[in-house]
C-alpha cells in the first residue's frame, strides 16, 4: 500500500499481558490470584527462595505473577511432544508426568508419517490435481468425524496415549517410560537452550495433573537471582546439554581431549544467554517502528575489549560487524557451533602482545553461547590443538574463526569492474548488512532468485503448485537486494520460531531431512505460526471442499470458514527435491543454505 | 555475444552447405530425419515443463539443451535444403515456418538474455498479473490527492492537469512501445509539465504535488515492467504455437516424401 | 525515492497462482476479488457471500470469511439472520488466464493447420500443389500422353490424396516413387552401358577405371559424417559399388534454371575425403606419363637432334578438331619428309636388301621322271607364304608337318630328304612337287575358278571364314599378282597344265625364255629371279598393300582357338612358326610398326579415351598459354635415364608433375574443382 508513514506505536512492555492470559482458548485465561501464589510460595523450590535478592524492579512475586501459569491436564495428554519447540519449563504440582522416550507414532503426536509420495504417484498428481484452488477431502479432517478427539483450545492435545500405555504395561517400569514425580521440573533446557524437547511427556494421572508453567522469561530471572535454582538449573545442563553443545563446535571435535581435560572443560565452562528467547515478536516490533536493529541487539564481546574466552555458539545466531565511521558494517555471522575469539587467543597465548577482540559479536536475536573462559583456553584447548596439529598448521574450517572464513568467502569474487555487473562481489557487507538485518540468516533453504536472469516466467510457481495439488506454496515477491529477491517461501529455519507455540503441534520438522511442515490435517489454522514467522513466510487459507463442489469448507459447529496454515515444504513428499529450483529454465532460482557462505558467495558472484 | 559468434558460425557453414547440395539423397534423407528428431526433442521442451516431478533433469539443463540443439537445428536445416530456398509450393511453406520458428527462439533468447536485467534495475519489482491492481492503488491515490488538492485549494491547478494529463495516463497501460525501446519522454514531459506548474501552487498544494510527481514516476516504472514483462510473455504466443503447426506440416511432408519418393521401394 | 507497491505480509498479499485457468473478471480492473473463480470459470461470489450466522452464547455472530470480506459490521439480525450487505463487486464474467489463452491459441493454431493441410493436400489440383518444384528445362520438355498428369511421367501412377499417399506407404506394394534408373535409362545411356550405368563411376570394376582408383574410394573424415550415418540407418553401405539411383546425384525439381549435371567438389568428397580435400590438398600426384599405346616405335631421343634442323614438336603433334587432343600427325607429313625417299623408290637399298621371298621352287631329284624344271629349281626351303598357302591344301599338310616337325626336319628340305631316304622318298617328293604345282596353277588362275579355289585354300590355311573381310581382301591381292603368277608358270613350268591333266610332259621340252623380267616396269614390287625359280616381293610405298593384307590376315589368324580340329591344330602351329620367320622378312613394317597379335595398330592414335576416360584434358587453352615451340616440355618432361646431358630425351616421358598444374589450378586462380578434369561417368551418356 502507498503508505509512507507508518503510526509509531507504544513501544511493549514487559508484563503487559501476563502470562495467564496468553491463550487462545479464552476458557482458559486467567490471571494468579493471591491464593494460587499462597500455594506455590509454601512449595519447594519457591519455598526455599530469597526474595530480598530480587532487584525492586523485578521482584520474585511479580515474576511467579506475570511469567508462570498453572495447567491442568487430563491423564494421558500430552504436556510436551517430542521435536517441539517450546518456551516454558514445567513443574509438578499435582500428580505423576510420564516421560516417553520412545515408541509413539509421529501420526499419534499429531505429525505427518512422514514418508514420501512415489514417483508414479507425484505424476499421476500433476493430472490429477484440482482445477481449484486449496481443496481438501474433508473426510480426513478429524472435526469432521468426531469433533471431541480435536479441541480447537489447541491446549490440550488428545491421543491414544493411555491405550499405547496399556497396551505394554511392562513398559511403564522401564526406562523408556519413566516417572517423573511431583515436585519435579522438566523441560527448562528445551526452554533455555533452544534445543527441541527430547521426551514427550504426558499427564500419568489418575485424575487431573497440575503443572506450573513457567516461560522462559520467567525462568532466566530466576535462575538469575536465585543460585539455588541456577546451581540446579546449571547442573542439569552440565549433566544433558554441555557435552552435546562442544560436541556441535567441529574445532572442540577435532582436537585430542583427553578425560581429565574433558572434565575440566566440563567444569569450567560457563552457560550464557543473550538476547530475547521469543525475538521473532521483538524484531518485527522493531522493524515496525523502523529502528536501527544493529545496536538494539545485545553486544556478547565487543571489539576492543579484552578477549575474555572462546565462544562457542550454541543455539540461534551472532552478527559480526565492525566500526566503521560513526558505524558499524556487518561482515559476518555465526551459526550453531561456529567459535569467536580464536585467533585474538591464540595469538595472546603465543606471543607476548595481547591483541583485543577484533570484531563486535552481536546476538542477532537470541544467542547461546558457551563460554570456556581464557584460562581454561589456555590449559585445556590451545595446548591440545597444539597436540593435535603440532606443526602450527590448523585447519582453517577449524578455525572458524569465520572472521578468516568469511573474508575469504567474500574476496573470492574480488573480481574487477569490467562493465559486467555479474562481475561485482555481491556477498560483501552490504550483503551480509542485508542478511543479517532480515534475519535471513536463519534460513537453510533460503529462496534465492537471480533478478538479472529471471524472465518472470512463474515456471516455479507452476511447478510447485503442480506437487501441490494445484497451490502455490510461495509467492515469487520478497525483500531485493542489488538484483537478488529473497522469495516469500519457508526458509526452512534453522531456528524455527514459527514451531513455537503450534497448539496442536501440527507445524513440525520432518523425520527425514528436518524440513519445517505442517501437517494439514491436524493445523487448527489459528495463525500463530504466520504470526510467529518473522518473514511472512506462511499463509493462511481457506479451504475448499472437494465433496461439496470445491464450496468453501466451514466449521459445523461455529459456522466459521475452516482456514489452514500453508507453506512451503520443500517438496519433502516427491522426489527429486525442491521442484522450484529445478523447474527455472534459467538457473535464476536456488534454495540456500545461509550456513554455507561460500556456496552462498559462489552462486551470488557467479 | 554468442550470437555473433553464431552468426559467424553460420556465415562459415553456408557456403559449405550450399556447395553441399544434396551429395546423396540419402543423404538428405538422414539430414530430414535428424533435424525431424530434433525438431520433436525441442518441442518436447514444452512437455518437461508440464511433467514437474519425475527427475527429468533440470529445466535449465533442458534450456541449454534446447538452446544449443536450436543452433544444431539450424546447421542441420541449412544442410538438409542445401543453403536453397526451395520452389514447391509446400516445401517454400515449410521453410517458412522452420525460418520463423528459428527467429522466434532467437529473438526470445535474445530477450530472455536482455530484459530481466532492464527489469531489476528499474521500478518496483512486480507480479505481471497484479500490475492492474498495483495502477488502480496509484490512481486512486491520485484522485485522493486531486479531491484535497479541490477541498484545501481555490485553485484548480492540479485538478487541471489531472484532467488534461493524468486520467488518460492512469487509465491503462500506456506508452508500451517507447518502454520497450526504454524511452522515458512522456513521463519525462508530464513532471516537467508538472514541475513547470509548481510555481502557482500554494504550499499546501505542492506538498500534493510532489507526491504526485512520485506517483507519475511510479505508474511510469510500472508501464515498463508491464511492457517488458509482457514481451517477455508475448513472444512465446508466437513460438510455441507455431510449433505445432511446424510439426504438423513436417509430417505432411515426410508423408510426401515417401509416398513419392520411397513409397513400396 | 522508490515507493513499494508491493506490501509481502501474509495478510496483505495472498497466495499468486499463476497456474489457474481462470481469473477474476475484475482483475484486469485491479480489483479482483480475494474469493476467485472456481476451476471451471464460474464467478462464486453469488453463491458464497451468505454467512450462516452462529450462536455464541445468547447472540449471533457473523461467520462471514475473509476472502468474503470478513464478518461485516452490522452484523446478523438478531433473529439469527445473516444481514451481510451485498460484496463490494458484483459478480464477475470471470476470463481466461493469460497462459490459458496461450494454450488456446495453439490448439486452435494446430486446428487450423489441418484446414489447411487437407485442403491443400485434397484439392484436385493437389498434385501441383505438392510438387516440390519445377522441372530442369529439357525435362519440362517431355510432354505427357493426353489425359495423363504431368507426374506419371516420372511417378507412375501419381494421383492425389493425402490418404492415398499414406496406403502407399503402408502398403509397400503400390508405388508412385520414380523408378529412377528405367524412366532415366529409357533416355539416357546405350542400352549396352545400362548395365553398368548405376555402378560406381559406371564400371563393374573400379580397377578397370585405374588400378589406382580403388585405392582411392575411401569412406572417412568429417565430411561423410552424415553419409557414415545414414549407412548406419539404411544398415548396409549406400554406395556399394552395385546400387545407386540417378537422383542419388541428379535432382530434378530444382527449377527450370538448374543444371543437374553440375556437381559440387563436395559431392565426389562424400567418399573422396582423405585423400582429395582438394586439389591443391591431398590430391595425390600423377602416376602416369604420356604414355601411347599406339602401334608406332619411336624413340623421342633420337629424333631430338633434328630439333636444331627446325623440327619442333608441333611439327609431328597437332590438336584435333576440338583442340582436345594432340595427334600425331600421319607418315605423310610428319614422317615423309625424311622416310619417303626410300620407301618411294623400289629400287632403293633398303628395299633390296629386304625382298620378302614369296614363292620358291625346291631344288628336287626325282628317281621317275616327274615335270619339275630340275636345273631352274635351286631353292633350298620353302618360303613362310608358300608354307602357308600349302597349309591350305589338305594333302600337303602332312607334308609340311613332317618337313617342320621340330624333332625332325624342323624347316630343312635337305634334312627331309635325308629322313625320307629310308622310306617312301620318291613318292613323297613326287608328292610335294605335285602340290607346288598345284599351287602355282591355281595362283596363275585368273578365272573364277581360280578365285574360289584360292578363297577355298587361304580359308583353311588361316582357318578363316571365307566371308572374313581380311581373308577376301588378301584373295584379292594374290588376284592381283596373278600375271606375275602366269609369268613364273610360263617360265619355270610352261608345261604344266598339261603335266596336271595327267599328259607326259617333259621337262627338256620347256623353251628357255630369254626374257629379262627384271626389267619391266610394271612388276610394282615383284621380282622373278629367272635363275633361281624364285619370286620375290618388296614394298612398293608406305602402307603397301600387299604386305599390309598378310600382316592384318595372319594377325586375325592368331588366337582362333576355339574348337579345333588336329588338322587346325596343325595349321596353328604352323602359323605361329611363319610368323616367327616371316617377322624377320616384314623388318621395314616392324621398324616402326609393332606387329603383333590380332588387330595391328598401323597408326599413331593420339591419346586414347578408352583406356582412360575418368580424365579429360583439353590441350588449345593450354597450348594457348605456352607460345613458345618447345614449351610442351613444361608438362612433358623428358625421361632422363641417360647422364648424358646433351641427349633431352633418351627414353619417353616422366609422369606430369603435379605442382605444374596446381601453380595455376589453385583456390582464386584457374578452376580447381573435381569435374574440371573428371568426369564421374567412365562411359558417357
Amino acid at each position: 500500500m502507498v503508505e509512507v508513514n507508518t503510526p509509531v506505536g507504544d513501544k511493549p512492555k514487559r508484563w503487559d499481558l501476563p502470562f495467564g492470559m496468553d491463550f487462545t482458548n479464552e476458557a482458559e485465561r486467567r490471571e494468579m490470584s493471591f491464593s494460587d501464589l499462597n500455594d506455590l510460595f509454601a512449595k519447594e523450590p519457591f519455598s526455599e527462595m530469597d526474595a530480598s535478592r530480587f532487584p525492586d524492579s523485578l521482584p520474585l512475586a511479580s515474576i511467579v505473577a506475570n511469567d508462570t501459569r498453572i495447567r491442568l491436564y487430563r491423564e494421558g495428554d500430552a504436556i510436551v511432544r517430542q521435536g517441539d519447540y517450546g518456551n516454558s519449563a514445567f513443574l509438578i504440582l499435582d500428580g505423576d508426568c510420564r516421560a516417553i522416550i520412545e515408541g509413539l507414532d509421529p501420526a499419534q503426536l499429531g505429525r505427518q508419517a512422514g514418508h514420501s509420495k512415489s514417483l508414479l504417484k507425484s505424476v499421476k498428481g500433476l493430472f490429477t490435481n484440482a482445477l481449484a484452488p486449496e481443496v481438501r477431502d474433508s473426510r480426513l479432517y478429524p472435526q469432521h468425524r468426531d469433533k471431541a478427539v480435536f479441541d480447537p483450545s489447541g491446549t490440550v492435545f488428545v491421543q491414544d496415549v493411555p491405550n499405547i500405555l496399556e497396551l505394554s504395561p511392562e513398559s511403564y517400569s522401564e526406562a523408556r517410560h519413566n516417572i517423573i514425580p511431583e515436585g519435579s521440573l522438566f523441560g527448562e533446557l528445551a526452554a533455555l537452550g533452544r534445543v527441541q524437547r527430547s521426551v514427550t511427556v504426558v499427564a500419568a494421572g489418575p485424575g487431573t495433573t497440575r503443572l506450573l508453567e513457567i516461560r522462559w522469561q520467567g525462568l532466566r530471572d530466576l535462575m538469575k537471582y536465585d543460585n539455588g535454582l541456577r546451581d540446579h538449573i546449571n547442573e542439569l545442563f552440565r549433566q544433558n546439554g554441555l557435552k552435546g553443545a562442544f560436541r556441535m563446535s567441529p574445532l572442540i571435535q577435532a582436537i585430542d581431549l583427553d578425560e581429565d581435560q574433558w572434565d575440566q572443560l566440563l567444569a569450567e565452562a560457563e552457560f550464557e544467554t543473550f538476547g530475547s528467547y521469543d525475538w521473532h515478536g521483538t524484531y518485527q516490533q522493531l522493524r515496525k517502528r523502523d529502528e536501527d536493529l544493529l545496536t538494539q541487539e545485545p553486544v556478547v564481546q565487543e571489539e576492543g575489549q579484552y578477549p575474555n574466552g572462546l565462544l562457542i555458539i550454541r543455539a540461534g545466531f551472532a552478527r559480526m560487524s565492525r566500526r566503521h565511521g560513526a558505524g558499524e558494517y556487518t561482515f559476518g555471522y555465526l551459526g550453531i557451533g561456529d567459535v569467536h575469539g580464536l585467533q585474538e587467543l591464540m595469538h595472546n597465548v603465543s606471543t607476548d602482545d595481547h591483541s583485543p577482540i577484533q570484531t563486535t559479536l552481536r546476538a542477532a536475536g537470541y544467542t547461546d553461547i558457551v563460554r570456556v573462559p581464557t584460562r581454561t583456553f589456555e590449559q585445556v584447548i590451545y595446548p591440545a590443538m597444539m597436540k593435535t596439529w603440532p606443526d602450527g598448521n590448523f585447519p582453517e574450517k577449524f578455525l572458524g574463526e569465520t572472521m578468516e572464513r568469511h573474508k575469504t568467502a567474500m574476496s573470492t569474487r574480488r573480481a574487477s569492474w569490467r562493465g559486467d555487473r555479474r562481475k561485482r562481489e555481491f556477498s560483501g557487507a552490504p550483503m551480509m548488512e542485508f542478511l543479517a538485518e532480515n534475519r535471513y540468516i536463519n534460513g537453510t533453504a533460503t529462496m534465492l532468485i537471480d533478478l538479472d536472469r529471471c524472465t518472470r516466467c512463474d515456471d516455479c510457481v507452476r511447478a510447485c503448485a503442480s506437487g501441490h495439488n494445484n497451490n502455490p506454496r510461495f509467492i515469487r515477491h520478497g525483500k531485493i537486494h542489488d538484483h537478488h529477491m529473497i522469495a516469500n517461501a519457508c526458509m526452512h529455519c534453522a531456528d524455527p520460531v514459527c514451531m513455537i507455540g503450534c497448539p496442536t503441534g501440527a507445524i513440525h520438522r520432518s523425520e527425514g531431512g528436518g524440513e519445517v511442515v505442517i501437517n494439514d490435517v491436524t493445523c487448527i489454522g489459528c495463525g500463530t505460526c504466520a504470526n510467529s514467522c518473522p518473514y511472512e513466510n506462511i499463509r493462511l487459507v481457506n479451504v475448499r471442499d472437494q465433496s461439496q463442489d470445491d464450496a468453501l469448507m466451514v466449521d459445523p459447529v461455529k459456522g466459521k470458514a475452516i482456514v489452514k496454515a500453508t507453506k512451503c515444504d520443500l517438496c519433502v513428499d516427491h522426489h527429486g527435491g525442491p521442484a522450484c529450483a529445478r523447474a527455472c529454465p534459467h538457473d535464476a532460482l536456488t534454495r540456500a543454505d545461509m550456513d554455507d557462505l561460500l556456496d552462498l558467495s559462489e552462486w551470488l558472484n557467479r | 555475444m554468442s550470437i555473433a559468434a553464431l552468426a559467424l558460425v553460420l556465415l562459415i557453414l553456408t557456403p559449405y552447405a550450399i556447395g553441399y547440395r544434396i551429395a546423396f539423397s540419402d543423404v538428405v534423407v538422414t539430414s530430414g530425419w535428424l533435424l525431424f528428431a530434433v525438431v520433436v526433442f525441442l518441442s518436447s521442451y514444452n512437455l518437461r515443463k508440464k511433467l514437474t516431478y519425475p527427475p527429468l533433469l533440470k529445466s535449465s539443463t533442458w534450456l541449454q539443451m534446447h538452446i544449443y540443439l536450436g543452433i544444431a537445428a539450424m546447421v542441420i536445416f541449412l544442410f538438409h535444403t542445401s543453403g536453397k530456398v526451395p520452389t514447391g509450393h509446400l516445401d517454400i511453406a515449410l521453410y517458412a515456418l522452420f525460418t520463423l520458428m528459428v527467429a522466434s527462439g532467437l529473438f526470445g533468447f535474445y530477450l530472455t538474455r536482455t530484459i530481466p536485467t532492464t527489469l531489476s534495475s528499474r521500478g518496483n519489482e512486480v507480479i505481471f498479473e497484479r500490475i492492474p491492481l498495483f495502477r488502480r492503488q496509484i490512481k486512486d491515490r491520485v484522485e485522493q490527492i486531486i479531491l484535497q488538492s479541490i477541498e484545501q485549494s481555490a485553485s484548480s491547478i492540479l485538478a487541471e492537469f489531472y484532467e488534461s494529463y493524468l486520467m488518460y495516463f492512469l487509465a491503462g497501460p500506456r506508452n508500451v512501445l517507447l518502454h520497450l525501446v526504454r524511452s522515458e519522454r512522456t513521463s519525462y514531459r508530464l513532471r516537467h509539465e508538472l514541475r513547470e506548474s509548481d510555481r502557482y501552487l500554494d504550499e499546501q498544494d505542492k506538498v500534493l504535488a510532489a507526491e504526485l510527481d512520485d506517483l507519475i514516476k511510479l505508474k511510469d516504472d510500472l508501464d515498463f515492467h508491464y511492457a517488458r514483462q509482457g514481451l517477455l510473455k508475448l513472444w512465446l504466443f508466437f513460438h510455441i504455437p507455431m510449433t505445432l503447426v511446424l510439426l504438423m506440416f513436417l509430417v505432411a511432408h515426410i508423408v510426401l516424401i515417401y509416398a513419392f519418393t520411397y513409397g513400396g521401394s | 525515492m522508490r515507493i513499494p507497491l508491493q506490501e509481502i505480509g501474509h495478510r496483505d498479499s495472498q497466495y499468486e497462482r499463476p497456474n489457474q485457468q481462470w481469473v477474476c473478471g475484475w482483475a484486469k480492473d485491479g480489483n479482483p476479488c480475494m474469493l476467485g473463480p472456481d476451476g471451471k470459470g464460474r464467478c462464486t461470489v453469488a453463491a458464497q457471500s451468505i454467512c450462516e450466522p452462529f450462536k455464541d452464547g445468547d447472540r449471533w455472530v457473523c461467520t462471514r470469511s475473509d476472502v468474503l470480506g470478513g464478518a461485516c459490521t452490522a452484523g446478523p439480525s438478531p433473529t439469527g439472520e445473516c444481514a451481510c450487505p451485498p460484496p463490494e463487486q458484483p459478480p464477475c464474467q470471470p476470463v481466461r488466464s493469460l497462459r490459458a489463452r496461450r494454450t488456446r491459441l495453439t490448439i486452435g493454431a494446430g486446428l487450423f493447420t489441418v484446414a489447411v493441410l487437407l485442403v491443400w493436400l485434397m484439392s484436385p489440383n493437389s498434385l501441383t500443389m505438392v510438387s516440390p518444384g519445377t522441372l530442369s528445362a529439357a525435362h519440362l520438355a517431355i510432354e505427357p500422353p493426353p489425359g495423363v498428369p504431368n507426374c506419371q511421367v516420372c511417378h507412375k501412377g501419381a494421383e492425389s490424396g493425402f490418404g492415398r499417399w499414406l496406403s502407399m506407404i503402408a502398403s509397400q506394394t503400390e508405388t508412385h516413387s520414380v523408378e529412377v534408373n528405367q524412366q532415366c535409362l529409357g533416355c539416357h545411356f546405350s542400352e549396352t552401358d545400362q548395365a553398368i550405368a548405376m555402378k560406381v563411376h559406371s564400371a563393374a570394376e573400379l580397377s578397370e577405371i585405374s588400378p589406382a582408383v580403388e585405392e582411392l574410394s575411401m569412406l572417412a573424415g568429417p565430411t561423410s559424417f552424415l553419409l557414415g550415418l545414414s549407412d548406419q540407418v539404411h544398415g548396409e553401405p549406400m554406395l556399394d559399388q552395385t546400387q545407386g539411383t540417378c537422383s542419388t546425384c541428379h535432382n530434378e525439381h530444382e527449377g527450370a534454371a538448374h543444371d543437374m549435371k553440375v556437381m559440387s567438389d563436395i559431392q565426389c568428397q562424400v567418399c573422396h575425403t582423405n585423400q582429395f580435400e582438394s586439389f591443391n590438398d591431398g590430391h595425390p600426384a600423377f602416376t602416369s606419363a604420356t604414355s601411347i599405346s599406339s602401334g608406332i616405335k619411336f624413340d623421342h631421343a633420337k629424333h631430338q637432334p633434328r630439333f636444331d634442323d627446325g623440327l619442333d614438336c608441333q611439327s609431328c603433334h597437332q590438336a584435333d578438331a576440338e583442340g582436345k587432343t594432340m595427334l600425331v600427325s600421319p607418315f605423310e607429313n610428319s614422317c615423309q619428309g625424311c622416310h619417303e625417299q626410300r620407301s618411294k623408290d623400289h629400287h632403293g637399298d633398303a628395299i633390296k636388301k629386304n625382298p620378302v621371298p614369296f614363292l620358291q621352287l625346291p631344288e628336287m631329284e626325282f628317281e621317275d621322271p616327274v615335270y619339275w624344271p630340275a636345273e631352274l629349281a635351286v631353292g633350298e626351303n620353302l618360303t613362310p607364304m608358300m608354307t602357308l598357302l600349302l597349309a591350305g591344301d589338305d594333302e600337303a599338310l602332312p607334308l609340311l608337318s613332317e618337313i617342320y616337325d621340330g624333332d625332325g626336319a624342323a624347316g630343312d628340305m635337305f634334312e627331309w630328304f635325308f629322313i625320307l631316304e629310308d622310306e617312301g622318298e620318291p613318292e613323297k617328293k613326287a608328292q610335294l612337287a605335285t602340290a607346288i604345282k598345284k599351287l602355282v596353277s591355281e595362283l596363275a588362275d585368273y578365272s573364277s575358278s581360280g578365285e574360289k579355289a584360292r578363297t577355298v585354300r587361304l580359308s583353311k590355311a588361316f582357318s578363316l571364314e571365307a566371308t572374313d573381310p581380311e581373308l577376301q581382301t588378301l584373295q584379292a591381292e594374290l588376284s592381283a599378282a596373278n600375271f606375275v603368277m602366269q609369268m613364273f608358270k610360263q617360265r619355270y613350268l610352261p608345261q604344266l597344265e598339261d603335266d596336271l591333266a595327267g599328259e607326259e610332259v617333259d621337262a627338256t621340252d620347256d623353251e628357255e625364255l630369254t626374257t629379262d623380267w627384271m626389267a619391266s616396269k610394271h612388276m610394282s614390287g615383284w621380282r622373278v629371279d629367272s635363275d633361281e625359280g624364285a619370286i620375290s616381293y618388296r614394298a612398293v610405298a608406305h602402307s603397301d598393300s600387299w604386305l599390309k593384307t598378310w600382316i592384318e590376315t595372319l594377325g586375325k589368324s592368331q588366337g582362333k582357338t576355339a574348337q579345333m580340329t588336329s588338322m587346325d591344330e596343325m595349321r596353328a602351329g604352323l602359323r605361329a612358326l611363319m610368323l616367327d620367320e616371316l617377322s624377320g622378312d616384314f623388318k621395314s613394317c616392324t621398324k616402326c610398326h609393332t606387329v603383333q597379335g590380332e588387330a595391328a595398330p598401323w597408326s599413331a592414335a593420339g591419346r586414347l579415351y578408352d583406356a582412360s576416360g575418368f580424365t579429360k584434358f583439353n590441350h588449345r587453352p593450354h597450348m594457348a598459354m605456352l607460345n613458345e615451340p618447345g614449351n610442351c616440355l613444361t608438362c612433358h618432361i623428358p625421361k632422363n635415364e641417360s647422364s648424358d646431358a646433351s641427349i633431352a630425351m633418351p627414353r619417353g616421358f616422366l609422369p606430369h608433375d603435379k605442382e605444374t598444374c596446381s601453380s595455376c589450378h589453385a583456390p582464386g586462380k584457374a578452376n580447381n574443382t573435381c569435374l574440371n578434369c573428371h568426369q564421374y561417368h567412365h562411359e558417357r551418356p
